[in-house]
């Protein structure tokens, strides 16, 4: 997690990037080198990352595309 | 050999002579010759079946045919139990058995154990050449081959976009892992088109969708259905694939020279899915819970120690604490006071004892004690001055002396009677 960037926005992450930065992010509150504020601020973010991938999974579908030529066409499949 | 038999049978002299053979001796012969032929004892045949048929004893009889002869074969009840195919009339197969003689019809006979489809046995010896070349090539070696990456977001297929291999692929992923794309590059799969389709598939997915992993799967089938499976362009376009393939084609007997090049072999196109999520969203769910509680409790750790750390420093603070040191200076200070009281009385007390010591000294120097023994001191009226030595007296001097009770007065006469 880069400190100096502002962070993105949690809604616009990917399950993947939101649960990797959730990682990094127990990974650095555990090392315990941030200011208690800061702390706060991690945490915070945490639980909306952890909130942001629970959602992800408990609303993830399918999505199925077909290759049709170069072009790529969505597929309804049930 | 078989002359030798018939000889033994039959001395040469009778045999020289006129005598005919029986049917029977001739056929028998015939058998025995047929028999003992090792080419006639194991052999495949091609042809096409006819004049088919299937009486209630379970074996079955048909003639193999050409375009320049025919054969009668039998398959006994108990081949017939193991067939891989069944045969039909007009079908061109390949049968294997032996050449025995029908003594009573006259009529030499196929006993089949073994029944192909016509042209297997060319493909089976296909398949081995391309698959030797292949390996020989190093197309299937293991250190060639990629691992299947254990996380995946895309996913590509290349399958009939038809077949049922495909709904249950599909039916596989959403069970397993719902939050995958999928990318279907359809394609024939089998036919004369299939393998020039399938190498396309392979190659528009890689190039247009990049994905983490691709399947190259089909359903079960003949081995001709599975054939464009063995094409050295599928093979190749395989090896060359960026994205690591899973191959799920045919049944789990089935393997093909796609098989062999995958970096991974799946015995079905479900198997394939299966192999292809080997992290399910349930793990995922259990991971995502996990890293949850490491962050609660590593928040709470963290407080509990910054809280304790806090404890301390507040004990240490107060230490250092204003009032405290006032404290300490109070008490500094009644320690002084205490000492200085004390050195104080001390010094008193031996200022006393001094006092009544030079008192007592002073006391034995009290010239009126020395009175009190008889001594007298002398002083002179004028001057009030000590008289100690003769030379401080003249004649007519009037002295005082001192005694123990009082004082009377004298005055000196002539110094010379004193001084002789």
């Amino acid at each position: 997690m880069n400190k100096k960037s502002e962070p993105i926005d949690v809604d616009k992450l990917t399950y993947e990037e939101a649960f990797s930065e959730l990682i990094a992010l127990v990974e650095a509150l555990e090392s315990d080198e941030h200011p208690l504020d800061e702390t706060m601020i991690l945490f915070e973010r945490g639980q909306a990352l952890s909130h942001r991938c629970s959602t992800l999974l408990d609303s993830a579908e399918l999505k199925v595309q077909q290759l049709s030529g170069k072009n790529l066409v969505d597929l309804d499949v049930d | 050999m078989n002359k030798g038999m018939l000889a033994n049978m039959y001395p040469p002299s009778l045999f020289k002579s006129t005598i005919s053979l029986t049917v029977s001796e001739l056929t028998r012969y015939l058998r025995q010759l047929m028999e003992s032929d090792e080419i006639l004892q194991n052999v495949w045949v091609q042809g096409e079946i006819s004049n088919l048929s299937r009486p209630a004893s379970g074996h079955i009889y048909f003639t193999l045919k050409d375009s320049g002869a025919s054969l009668r074969c039998v398959v006994w009840r108990s081949s017939a139990a193991r067939l891989k195919i069944s045969p039909q009339d007009g079908m061109g197969i390949e049968a294997h058995g032996n050449i025995n003689l029908y003594e009573s019809a006259g009529q030499y006979q196929l006993n089949i154990d073994t029944l192909r489809p016509k042209g297997e046995g060319a493909l089976h010896q296909e398949f081995m050449r391309l698959k030797i070349l292949l390996e020989e090539e190093g197309l299937f070696d293991n250190d060639r081959k990629r691992p299947i990456p254990g996380s995946i977001k895309r996913i590509g297929i290349v399958t009939s976009p038809t077949g049922a291999a495909l709904q249950d692929m599909l039916n596989t992923l959403k069970r397993r892992n719902p939050m995958l794309e999928v990318f279907l590059a359809g394609t024939a799969v089998q036919g004369d088109g299939a393998p020039d389709g399938l190498v396309n598939a392979i190659q528009i997915l890689n190039q247009i969708v990049n994905p983490d992993l691709i399947l190259v799967a089909r359903g079960g089938g003949s081995i001709e259905d599975l054939w464009a499976f063995n094409d050295e362009r599928v093979v190749r376009a395989i090896v060359a694939s960026q994205a690591p393939v899973i191959t799920g084609i045919g049944h789990e007997t089935d393997f093909t020279l796609s098989d062999f090049a995958a970096d991974l072999r799946a015995p079905t196109p479900t198997a394939a899915a299966e192999l292809a999520t080997s992290v399910t969203m349930d793990e995922m769910k259990d991971q995502l819970e996990h890293a949850s509680s490491m962050l609660e409790s590593a928040v709470n750790d963290m407080l509990g120690i910054k809280r304790n750390e806090t404890v301390d420093c507040t004990t240490r603070l107060q230490y250092c604490s204003p009032s405290r040191r006032i404290q300490n200076s109070w008490q500094g200070l009644d320690t002084m006071t205490r000492r200085m009281l004390a050195t104080q009385r001390h010094r008193l007390a031996l200022e006393a004892t001094r006092l009544e010591g030079v008192k007592e000294h002073l006391s034995s120097l009290n010239p009126m004690d020395v009175l009190k023994r008889g001594y007298s001191i002398v002083t002179r009226d004028l001057d009030n001055g000590l008289i100690t030595r003769t030379e401080q007296v003249s004649a007519g001097d009037k002295l005082s002396v001192r005694v123990k009770n009082g004082t009377f007065p004298v005055q000196a006469q002539s110094q010379d009677q004193e001084r002789s």
